[in-house]
């Protein structure tokens, strides 16, 4: 470098040392925030497209459907979308489109309100791929409409048809509405096994615990050093343990959501008896010296005033294992399993929404879009809760004048 | 004798308080000048001024002079000034890295970096501030594991590597025990040789030992300012009386 | 802190049977939360060791699983009878150590930033960030990484000459396990640099170093011990990563892996792959590797624990 040949004045070279290495801190902390800028962003557009209630609503399997009828064809005015294949005798609008995993498909893009198409099911609805129909043509011949013919040439036959014999149309599928119901199922379950526990042991050291005692560090450190182990090792004992014990309730031997519950309990205890002892600590000394200075006993003060006093501070541990919750996904694969099933039940083995975006990614052809829209799910909602929690925090620290 | 700072019609606030009102004395070379005074009247505020390190003070505001060598340290770079003026702190803080290498420290910075003249450097200021002989066997230890007193003279030898004109110290020994007081004070005495030096001290007594001239603040002014031996014995000023006499604090 | 305080009535009088209950109950919940680890010691030992113990009768063929063969065999073939590990503590150790080489810099450096140099409200911005950056869940870091690591790290391979299996590879993993580790790292540091004693900053600028230089001289070495934490929580959650690792680093079978650019396979890559299909010796034998990666990890703490020692013997607590 040329500045090692000119004799610059010491100090000189000092400053410029100084301006390099603070560009080089302000470009580290740009970097990190430029990461979660593309994390988020590049979520949101590789799934975003896809979120929809419909996706959030709808099974994942594709399910193709036939009817029987003896409707008869009309005449329906066309709509004014210009670009796709309209049947002025059935009132029916096709477009070719490609599915979620790459297949050309026949897409029901149209239904005019008094369609026969329309009153077969409800299943026949705007979104619907066209799989075949069935007509008589006037003469009485049978013509027969299929989806490799495309939408336009499917729009012909149907023109020619007189009578539709039958009508089956295929579901898109792709929808998450079972790994959602799953995962908060077992949010909800976790959640109630999990709290109360954890809770409990943070009021015991916090509150009751001699901390010189031995047995009661014995205790901590038990509990700070399962909070070490990589969660696929929980998944493990779920394995091991909590299917054999679950199928006490659901009557099966496999992994089900019970057992994913289970297993989670024990993931989550060390966070919550770390943060709920944090919460619990904040809470003057003095509270409980007055209380009991008027009376009451050590329980009656727990309860009356200590816990009340820590409600946010713990609401907000609970936030945090609420989102810890949704974004396991190792243990999961082992103590439930990644079927995605459309029935939910407490002996299922549904995927929920972090096992189903790993599932996708393991597969041959991945499902990048899907992956993508789930994640995004995820993303916002644990967005939310960490802000949740924050302000919780923040409001409980107020309150204690400390802010 | 000549002086090395001068200070002319000096002020300094912190935001709206001001701390210290249009002082203006000078700093004798090789002497030891002391500030004492009740606490809270900006002795510890005037000699920072000196080093420039109440520009660490977000909302410091400074109006006058203050000349080093008739140069004002305002237009000073502070890095230059500071290698030339070197300070002791109240709590001895020497870094948490081995005794060798807190006293290379400020020398490294400055850009020495050969290893033998390094070597040299550590040992000659570790011998000027008395503590050479009880470390320099465990120079690679670190400079946490020394008494009190001890790591004081190591940041005595530390600010010394700098091989400065001036030493500044903030009430150098009211965090050290009796002893150990003694010994910076022995130090002291014998450093003005070489150094000019400027402490502040709660301790009215150790003034009087050690310093040549001393200067009375009272309440953010310069009250008095004299040779130690005509301060103590005949106060002009009423109030440097009152202070010496012990009817305030 | 000051030791909980007990104001202690006459206990007889005060204490009836609701009290007794209540305090015994919330003991008992400490005693059920803490026993988690001896379950999971317990049953982690005993599944892990079962697979060497037992005859397999599968495939029309029965066999028993070598220990040896297990323990130091290069390779990880559909036959567990013929599948090692040996190639996999070491992938999984480079792959980690790499992780941390690379987060390592990118952390001291914000948490520096952060802690000493941005103004206070980038400041928050900033942790904040780093606190949603922790919340992301490790599939999603995987999906990311699959999506945008490593078509990167294939374009980079391609560039210099070399080619990938697109782009799943040590390096994704590495950068992929870097990019986890971040949070957990820069925030313990920026703990460490806000402990830093106050008068440290004075001292150094009064020996006439500049505000950066002492940043870099001596705020940095004195966060050794909380930057150290950061470090080994951080090897930790790099060591046990599955679905995220598995995602990107193309479960190779045979190793160990040094090359950047090729495909390479952990311990717990190996647990996750196929486990849905698996039954019989392939199932059961996930638990040894999951024992193997438990004595990995306290192997690895024992280490760290040590260096950190002599750390603190060397240059003194702060």
């Amino acid at each position: 470098m040329g500045k090692n040949k000119l004799a610059l004045h010491p100090l000189k070279k000092r400053e410029i040392k100084d301006v390099a290495r603070k560009g080089i801190t302000y470009i580290s902390a740009l970097l990190t925030l430029l990461l979660l800028t593309l994390i988020f962003v590049h979520i949101a557009q590789g799934g975003g497209s896809l979120l929809s209630a419909e996706l959030l609503t709808s099974d994942y399997a594709s399910l193709t459907y036939t009817y029987e009828s003896s409707a008869v064809s009309s005449y329906y005015a066309a709509p004014s979308a210009s670009d796709i294949a309209f049947s002025s005798a059935w009132g029916v609008g096709l477009k070719d489109e490609t599915s979620l995993t790459g297949e050309s498909v026949v897409s029901l893009v149209y239904l005019a309100p008094s369609s026969p198409m329309g009153k077969l099911s409800s299943e026949v609805k705007v979104g619907a791929y066209f799989t075949k129909a069935f007509f008589q043509d006037e003469a009485g011949n049978n013509v027969i409409a299929l989806a490799k013919d495309g939408a336009k040439g499917v729009i012909e036959t149907f023109e020619k048809g007189k009578t539709l014999t039958s009508f089956s149309i295929t579901t898109k599928g792709g929808g998450i509405r079972a790994s959602l119901l799953s995962t908060l199922l077992v949010i909800a379950i976790s959640l109630l096994l999990s709290l109360p526990l954890g809770i409990g042991s943070a009021i015991y050291f916090s509150y009751f615990a001699n901390k010189k005692n031995p047995l009661v560090r014995l205790l901590e450190k038990m509990i700070a050093v399962t909070a070490g182990i990589p969660s696929i090792v929980f998944g493990l004992i779920g394995v091991a343990v909590f299917i054999p014990f679950s199928s006490l309730f659901t009557g099966v031997n496999t992994g089900s959501l019970l057992s994913g519950c289970f297993t989670l309990v024990i993931i989550l205890l060390p966070s919550i008896v770390k943060s709920a002892e944090e919460a619990l600590d904040e809470v003057p000394k003095d509270y409980r010296t007055a209380a009991l200075a008027l009376g009451s006993s050590e329980r009656q003060a727990l309860h009356k005033i200590i816990l009340p006093s820590a409600l946010p501070g713990l609401l907000s541990a609970s936030v945090l294992a609420a989102g810890r919750i949704i974004g396991e996904s190792a243990a999961l694969v082992f103590a439930i399993g990644n079927v995605i099933s459309d029935t939910v039940s407490l002996s299922g083995k549904n995927a929920t929404l972090a096992v189903e975006i790993w599932s996708l990614l393991a597969g041959e052809n991945p499902n990048y879009r899907l992956a993508s829209a789930i994640a995004l799910i995820i993303l916002i909602v644990i967005s939310l809760l960490s802000l949740a929690a924050k302000i919780l925090t923040t409001v409980f620290l107020k309150k204690r004048g400390h802010v | 004798m000549n002086s090395v700072f001068q200070v002319e019609d000096f002020s300094l606030s912190y935001g709206e308080k001001e701390v210290l009102h249009h002082i203006s004395l000078s700093i004798a070379e090789h002497a030891v000048t002391a500030f004492i005074g009740p606490s809270g009247c900006g002795k510890s505020s005037l000699l920072r001024a000196f080093n420039r390190l109440n520009d660490l003070i977000p909302n410091a505001k400074e109006s006058g002079k203050i000349l080093y060598h008739d140069q004002p340290i305002q237009s000073t770079n502070p890095l230059e000034l500071r290698s030339q003026v070197g300070m002791l702190f109240q709590a001895p803080s020497p870094f948490p890295m081995s005794i060798y290498e807190n006293v290379a420290y400020g020398p490294r910075c400055a850009g020495k970096k050969r290893g033998k003249e390094l070597d040299q450097l550590v040992q000659e200021s570790l011998t000027e501030a008395a503590l050479w002989d009880e470390v320099k066997d465990r120079l690679k230890k670190s400079g946490l594991a020394l008494s009190g007193g001890q790591q004081q003279r190591l940041c005595l030898a530390r600010a010394l590597a700098m091989k400065p004109k001036v030493l500044l110290m903030d009430e150098p020994t009211s965090a050290l025990d009796p002893l150990a007081t003694e010994k910076i004070e022995e130090l002291i005495l014998a450093l003005k040789e070489h150094y000019t030096i400027v402490i502040v001290t709660h301790n009215m007594e150790q003034a009087a030992r050690i310093s040549d001239f001393t200067a009375f603040l009272y309440l953010g002014e310069l009250a008095e300012f004299d040779t130690t031996e005509k301060l103590f014995k005949e106060p002009s000023n009423p109030k440097t009386e009152a202070y010496l006499s012990g009817r305030f604090g | 802190m000051e030791s909980t305080q007990r104001v202690s009535f006459k206990k007889s009088e005060k204490r009836t049977a609701l009290d007794r209950t209540a305090s015994f109950a919330y003991l008992f919940t400490a005693i059920i939360a803490a026993s988690s680890l001896v379950l999971i010691a317990v049953f982690l030992l005993v599944k892990g060791l079962a697979p060497f113990f037992k005859t397999y009768a599968e495939n029309g063929t029965t066999f028993r699983i070598n220990f040896f063969s297990f323990l130091f065999a290069f390779h990880w073939y559909s036959l567990p009878s013929e599948s090692g590990i040996f190639y996999l503590v070491i992938n999984t150790l480079y792959v980690s150590l790499l992780a941390t080489l690379i987060a390592l810099p990118l952390s001291l450096y914000t948490a520096l930033f952060i802690s000493k140099i941005a103004p206070k409200i980038c400041g928050t911005i900033l942790e904040f960030s780093i606190e949603l950056l922790a919340a992301i869940p490790s599939v999603i870091y995987g999906l990311f990484g699959r999506e945008v690591i490593c078509p990167a790290v294939d374009s980079l391979a391609q560039s210099i000459g070399l080619s990938s299996k697109g782009g799943l590879s040590t390096l994704s993993s590495a950068i992929v396990l870097a990019l986890m580790i971040l949070p957990i790292l820069t925030s313990l540091s920026v703990n460490a640099m806000n402990n830093v004693p106050a008068n440290y900053l004075a001292s150094s600028l009064a020996l006439g170093a500049s505000k950066t230089e002492t940043y870099f001289k001596v705020i940095i070495p004195s966060s050794r011990s909380g930057i150290f934490a950061g470090l080994t929580l951080g090897l930790g959650r790099a060591l046990g990563e599955a679905t995220a690792v598995s995602s990107v680093i193309g479960n190779a079978g045979s190793g160990p892996t040094f090359d950047l650019f090729g495909t390479s396979a952990t311990l717990t890559s190996s647990m996750l792959l196929g486990y849905s299909e698996a039954v019989g010796a392939n199932a059961d034998i996930r638990f040894s590797i999951g024992l193997a990666l438990i004595l990995l990890i306290i192997a690895v703490d024992f280490f760290l624990g040590l260096i950190q020692k002599r750390m603190e013997r060397r240059y003194g607590q702060e």
